[in-house]
């Protein structure tokens, strides 16, 4: 092996084995650029140790996984008896209904915080499962429930998209500034209306009158949920029941 | 079999990045998610061998990825093997021909990350590395496990094995690893594995 061939070996190892300092990184790096063969060649030996590492933790796993085997009696895993598991939560699901209706007649008047959480329901974003697709930074945020972030994105964002003003609507109602909650559903609505589209119009006056709801804004909040009570098309029509409008109602004398 | 050290998250990836106390780590995860996460398959269609199998993989999955630097911590390390559970035995249920299993709806936990395919490696690739670490021959394979995943020194290599010197072990280490590169070159399946999760 010649002395040129036995530097580059020893470059690459040592590169491969984070020995080398930042200079000797760079020139490395520049050479690299130049050289196809000395490329290849560290390809292939990062995934050489690529394969190490994988042995080794798997290695690794499987003697754990063995060692519990041999010390342990493993905890039964309890198959469920579906029937048996419905029954369970019918019959707790009955006593709870049972409970809310005897706490309910109790005090008939529900406050706004019990309205409003009885209909309030997280905006749930279309997730498309697609290797080609991106989920956008404001989507991934919103998932993750980082609310302060989704809100940053919004404003950061140029163009925006109308499932953006709800993300960023409810994040606002989520984090309780339920104002400026307000004014992005209504700025959505005004944005359809010059628009004359109506899409994620029926989720921005959904939010809209829970969020009045939430400001005590209790006569826009009526208004509101009255429309949409008697908009048969609209997907959140029965949301807002007579009964439940009433209630809103009464908290306007209180 | 309890394992003594009790970790949070921030811990458990250092644990399985450095090495310190790895095993305790992987014991720690086992303690505290396998017992939920067999049930979740057990639940649906699956048997406690798959469960163990599925967290097996799962686990390698994941120390991989934390070794790669792909973990960021953006969800807990219990959401994210959780989804990765759920993920790779609903893979399973399809490529058994069978219905996608339904949701029992046993999970109480609704946050699920969504991977996909590009994110894990294939269930071949850890037989194939196996296999190729085997005919690779013990003193080789000794060498790279002991530098790269251990992360003992050339000094601490020498002390173990019968060398003369470290220069000795440098070379023999290098022409193992040219060695194994070849066998993994004859691989494009593997190739791409191993790319996809430890150099992409």
């Amino acid at each position: 092996m010649d002395n040129s061939s036995g530097n580059q070996q020893s470059d690459i190892m040592r590169y491969l084995d984070n020995e080398m300092n930042e200079n000797e990184q760079q020139l490395f790096l520049e050479e690299l650029k130049n050289n196809a063969s000395l490329q290849t060649e560290l390809n292939e030996l990062q995934n050489a140790k690529s394969a190490v590492l994988l042995f080794g933790i798997t290695n690794e796993v499987a003697a754990v996984r063995q060692g519990r085997k041999q010390n342990t009696v493993p905890a039964p895993v309890i198959k469920l008896n579906p029937f048996k598991t419905i029954l369970k939560f019918a019959v707790a699901a009955a006593c709870v209904v049972l409970v809310f209706l005897a706490i309910n007649k109790y005090n008939n008047r529900p406050s706004a915080d019990d309205l409003y959480a009885s209909r309030f329901e997280a905006f749930e974003p279309v997730t498309v499962r697609d290797e080609n697709i991106e989920t956008s930074p404001i989507q991934n945020a919103y998932l993750a429930k980082k609310y302060n972030e989704v809100i940053s994105l919004f404003k950061a964002k140029s163009t925006k998209d109308n499932g953006d003003y709800i993300m960023a609507g409810v994040a606002y109602m989520e984090t309780n500034n339920v104002s400026n909650a307000i004014e992005i559903f209504k700025d959505l609505l005004d944005k359809n209306k010059a628009a004359n589209t109506g899409n994620y119009n029926d989720e921005a006056k959904y939010y809209l009158a829970l969020a009045y709801l939430k400001n005590k804004n209790y006569t826009d909040a009526v208004t509101l949920m009255q429309d949409i009570h008697n908009d048969k098309g609209s997907a959140y029509s029965n949301k807002f029941s007579d009964t439940y409008i009433n209630d809103v109602k009464r908290l306007q004398s209180k | 079999m309890g394992f003594k050290g009790k970790f949070n998250d921030e811990e458990l990836i250092e644990s399985l990045k450095s090495g310190i106390k790895r095993n305790e780590a992987i014991g720690f995860l086992y303690d505290n998610y396998f017992n939920t996460l067999s049930a979740y398959i057990v639940n649906n269609r699956g048997t406690q061998e798959d469960a163990e199998d599925i967290f097996q993989e799962v686990l390698v999955n994941f120390i991989a990825l934390v070794q790669a630097g792909k973990f960021r911590g953006e969800s807990s390390i219990k959401t994210f093997i959780f989804s990765m559970n759920k993920f790779k035995w609903l893979n399973e249920l399809k490529r058994r021909n069978n219905a996608l299993g339904r949701d029992t709806g046993f999970e109480k936990n609704k946050e699920i990350i969504e991977f996909n395919n590009l994110d894990l490696f294939e269930k071949d690739a850890t037989t194939q590395v196996k296999e190729l670490l085997e005919r690779l021959g013990e003193q080789c394979r000794k060498i790279l496990v002991m530098f790269y995943y251990d992360n003992f020194s050339m000094k601490e290599i020498l002390d173990k094995l019968d060398y003369e010197n470290e220069q000795v072990v440098r070379n023999k280490k290098y022409k193992c690893l040219k060695q194994l590169s070849v066998m993994v070159n004859d691989s494009p399946t593997l190739q791409h594995n191993l790319k996809t999760i430890f150099n992409g």
